[in-house]
C-alpha cells in the first residue's frame, strides 16, 4: 500500500450500459463531466472515460472524447483516461467479411478503436488480447487485437506521450503486455488494470476470487502499479481484495450498476462508499496530484475549479 | 459468504495486554461484561473471553470464568468462548529455571470448566517472546487429545486456533480421529509473528492457502494482529469467512490512536455492511457454528 494512498478510478459510463438499465448512467459530455467532477470531490483521482454518440451508441470519435475531456478538465484536475475499447454498438462494430462475403460474425473495428488515442488523454486503455464478447441479445462480437495491432497501438501511445493502461481479464492476457513492455513500448511504472468477474460477457475472463487476484499480482513485471475492476457483484469484494494486495481500485457504473442487490447506484454513491471503505482500512484516497506521481505521469498544473458562485 | 451473514467475534481482553498499554482494556468481570454487552448491541455475536485475576494477571480459574460468563449471559445471548490458552502472566506460568517461562498445561485445561459453549484449542507447541523472556507453550499430541476429549465430554465445541499452516496439522488429525463433529470451527491468527515463532504474517495468499487446507464443512474466522486486524478482517470476508476484532488482538484504532472494543466492533460492522453483508445475530451464529440453540447454563 504505497504511502497509504489508494487511487480511486471512477468509470462512469462504459461502452455497454444504457440509461434503460440505469437512468443515472451519464452518456453525454455534460452529464459525464458533471458526474466526474462530483466523484473527484468525493475522492476519485482518475476517470476512465468512454464516449457515446448523441444517440448513446458507443464511439471512439476523438471530437466527442475531446469535448468530454475539456468539460472534465474545466471542472477538476482528475487524471483522464480514454478507452480504446469503445463499446459493442454504433460505429465501433462491423461485419466480418471474407472475400467480400459477410460471414455473419461481427467485430469491434480496429480502425475505430485506435482513434481513442487522438483526444489528448493522459492515459489510454490498451486491451492487448483477442476475445469474444457476448451481448445480452446473443450476438457474439470478436475483439481482435493481434500482437502486431497491439504493438502498433502501444507505439501510437508512446509517440503521443500517452501512458498505456494494460487491461487484463485473465492471467493469459498479461502475456502480450509483458512482451510489449520488454520490447520497450512502455516505461515503469507499468499500469495494469485487472478486470475480474466479466466472465458472463467475455470469453476467457476470470471470475473474481482472492486466489486469481493473487496469481495475477504475482505475474506483474517489477515496477508495476495495478488497479482492479470488479464487475457487477464482484465490485466491492474485488476492491477490498485489491487494497489488501497493495493495489488500487476502480468503481463506477461501467462495471456495476447496483449499489446493493436490486438497488441501482449512481457513480457518486459508489465512489463515496469506496472512499469510506478506504478510510476504514486506515488509508486515504490519493489526490490527482498524488496519483500522477504514483502513476509516473507528468504533473500537470491543477486546473482551477470553476466554482458556481 | 454463508447466507450473507458474517459472525463478528469480539476478543475484548486477551492474556497479554494491560491497562498500562490501553486504559480501555477490560480485565475484571464487570468491566468485561459491560464491554461485551455494548459490542453485542453493535453487532458482535461471539465473545472470546480471557480471564484475569483481581491483580489483572492471567488465569484460567473456572470460578473467574464462571463469574464473567454469568455476568455476560445476564445481559445478552452472545455465544461465549473461553480460552484454554490463558496468558503469559499470573496463574498460567512458571519459571523453568533460567528466567524463561512455561505456560502450564494443568492451568490451561481448567478453561473448559467455566461453562462456555466454545473453548479455544491451540493444538500446537509454540514459543513466544514477551518482555525479553521466552514463553514456552508445549502442547504435544497427547495433550491435544486430552483437551479435545475433555471438551467432547462436556459438550463444548473446540475452536481450533492456527497461527500458521503447520498448526492445522494436529487439528486435522484429531478431527479424523473423531474428536470433533462438523461444522469444524477454525480461527486463523495472522500477523502474530512478532510475538510467536513460526506465526505467519497476514497476506491474502497465506489466508487463501489456509482456507484451502480446511476440511470440508469448516467455518473459519480470522484474527489479524495489530495493524493486520483490518486487512485480515476484509480478507476473511472475501474468502467466505468470519471475523474477530478486539483489544486482545489490536490496541489501536489507527496508527497512534488507542481503540476501545466498541469502536473496533462498530467499524467492522460498518465495513461488513459496506460489503453488502450483515452481521450475524447470536442465534444465526449458533446455526452457522453448529451450536445448540438453547443457550448454555
Amino acid at each position: 500500500m504505497p504511502e497509504g494512498k489508494v487511487i480511486i478510478t471512477v468509470a462512469p459510463t462504459g461502452g455497454v450500459g444504457t440509461k434503460q438499465a440505469n437512468p443515472a448512467l451519464p452518456t453525454q459530455p455534460d452529464e459525464i463531466a458533471n458526474d466526474v467532477i462530483r466523484c473527484c470531490e468525493a475522492g476519485a483521482s482518475v476517470v476512465a472515460v468512454h464516449a457515446r454518440r448523441p444517440d448513446e451508441t458507443a464511439t471512439c470519435d476523438p471530437d466527442i472524447y475531446r469535448d468530454i475531456n475539456a468539460r472534465i478538465r474545466a471542472g477538476c484536475d482528475i487524471i483522464i483516461n480514454n478507452s480504446t475499447g469503445g463499446g459493442p454498438t454504433g460505429e465501433m462494430v462491423g461485419p466480418i467479411t471474407a472475400g467480400g462475403v459477410d460471414t455473419g460474425d461481427v467485430e469491434m473495428l480496429w480502425g475505430e478503436r485506435v482513434k481513442g488515442v487522438e483526444a489528448g488523454a493522459e492515459i489510454c486503455t490498451h486491451d492487448a488480447f483477442c476475445a469474444n464478447t457476448y451481448l445480452p441479445d446473443g450476438t457474439t462480437i470478436v475483439m481482435n487485437a493481434s500482437l502486431q495491432r497491439s504493438r502498433e497501438l502501444a507505439q501510437a501511445m508512446k509517440d503521443r506521450g500517452i501512458k498505456p493502461e494494460w487491461e487484463c481479464f485473465s492471467v493469459a492476457q498479461m502475456i502480450d503486455p509483458v512482451r510489449l513492455i520488454e520490447e520497450g513500448l512502455d516505461e515503469p511504472p507499468y499500469i495494469f488494470n485487472f478486470v475480474l468477474g466479466a466472465h458472463k460477457n467475455i470469453q476467457g475472463a476470470m471470475p473474481w476470487s482472492p486466489k486469481t487476484l493473487v496469481a495475477m499480482v504475482e505475474e506483474l513485471p517489477k515496477g508495476s502499479i495495478f488497479t482492479v475492476s470488479g464487475i457487477g457483484p464482484a465490485q466491492v469484494p474485488a476492491a477490498m481484495g485489491s487494497i489488501i494486495c497493495g493495489g488500487h481500485v476502480r468503481v463506477g457504473l461501467e462495471d456495476n450498476i447496483y449499489y446493493s442487490r436490486g438497488v441501482l447506484a449512481n457513480n457518486l454513491q459508489l465512489v463515496e462508499r469506496l472512499a469510506r471503505q478506504v478510510r476504514d482500512m486506515g488509508l486515504e484516497p490519493a489526490t490527482p496530484a498524488e496519483a500522477r506521481e504514483m502513476l509516473g505521469l507528468p504533473r500537470q498544473p491543477a486546473v482551477q475549479q470553476q466554482k458556481a458562485s | 459468504m454463508a447466507d450473507g451473514k458474517v459472525i463478528i467475534t469480539i476478543a475484548p481482553t486477551g492474556g497479554m495486554g494491560s491497562k498500562e498499554m490501553n486504559p480501555a482494556l477490560p480485565t475484571q468481570p464487570d468491566e468485561i461484561a459491560e464491554d461485551v454487552f455494548k459490542c453485542y448491541q453493535a453487532g458482535a455475536s461471539v465473545v472470546a473471553v480471557h480471564a484475569r485475576r483481581p491483580d489483572h494477571q492471567a488465569t484460567c480459574n473456572p470460578d473467574i470464568y464462571r463469574d464473567i460468563n454469568t455476568r455476560i449471559r445476564e445481559k445478552c445471548d452472545i455465544i461465549i468462548n473461553n480460552s484454554t490458552g490463558g496468558g503469559v502472566t499470573g496463574d498460567m506460568v512458571r519459571d523453568v529455571g533460567n528466567g524463561d517461562l512455561e505456560i502450564m498445561w494443568d492451568q490451561r485445561i481448567k478453561g473448559v470448566d467455566g461453562g462456555a459453549e466454545v473453548c479455544t484449542h491451540d493444538a500446537h507447541t509454540i514459543v513466544g517472546q514477551f518482555n525479553g523472556k521466552n514463553v514456552f507453550v508445549p502442547t504435544p499430541p497427547d495433550a491435544c487429545r486430552e483437551l479435545a476429549s475433555m471438551m467432547k465430554e462436556r459438550g463444548i465445541k473446540p475452536e481450533w486456533e492456527c497461527f500458521s499452516l503447520g498448526h492445522m496439522s494436529d487439528p486435522l488429525t484429531l478431527i479424523k480421529e473423531g474428536y470433533d463433529e462438523p461444522p469444524y470451527i477454525f480461527n486463523f491468527v495472522l500477523g502474530a509473528h512478532k510475538g510467536f515463532q513460526g506465526a505467519l504474517p497476514f497476506s491474502l495468499k497465506t489466508l487463501q492457502l489456509m482456507v484451502e487446507m480446511l476440511p470440508k464443512e469448516s467455518v473459519f474466522t480470522v484474527s489479524g494482529i495489530g495493524p493486520a486486524q483490518v486487512p485480515a478482517a476484509m480478507g476473511a470476508i472475501l474468502c467466505g469467512g468470519h471475523v474477530r476484532v478486539g483489544l486482545e488482538d489490536n490496541m489501536y484504532y489507527e496508527r497512534g490512536k488507542l481503540a476501545t472494543n466498541l469502536q473496533l466492533t462498530q467499524r467492522l460492522v460498518r465495513q461488513v455492511r459496506d460489503m453488502n453483508l450483515e452481521p450475524a445475530t447470536p442465534s444465526e451464529a449458533r446455526d452457522l457454528l453448529g451450536l445448540p440453540r438453547t443457550t448454555a447454563h
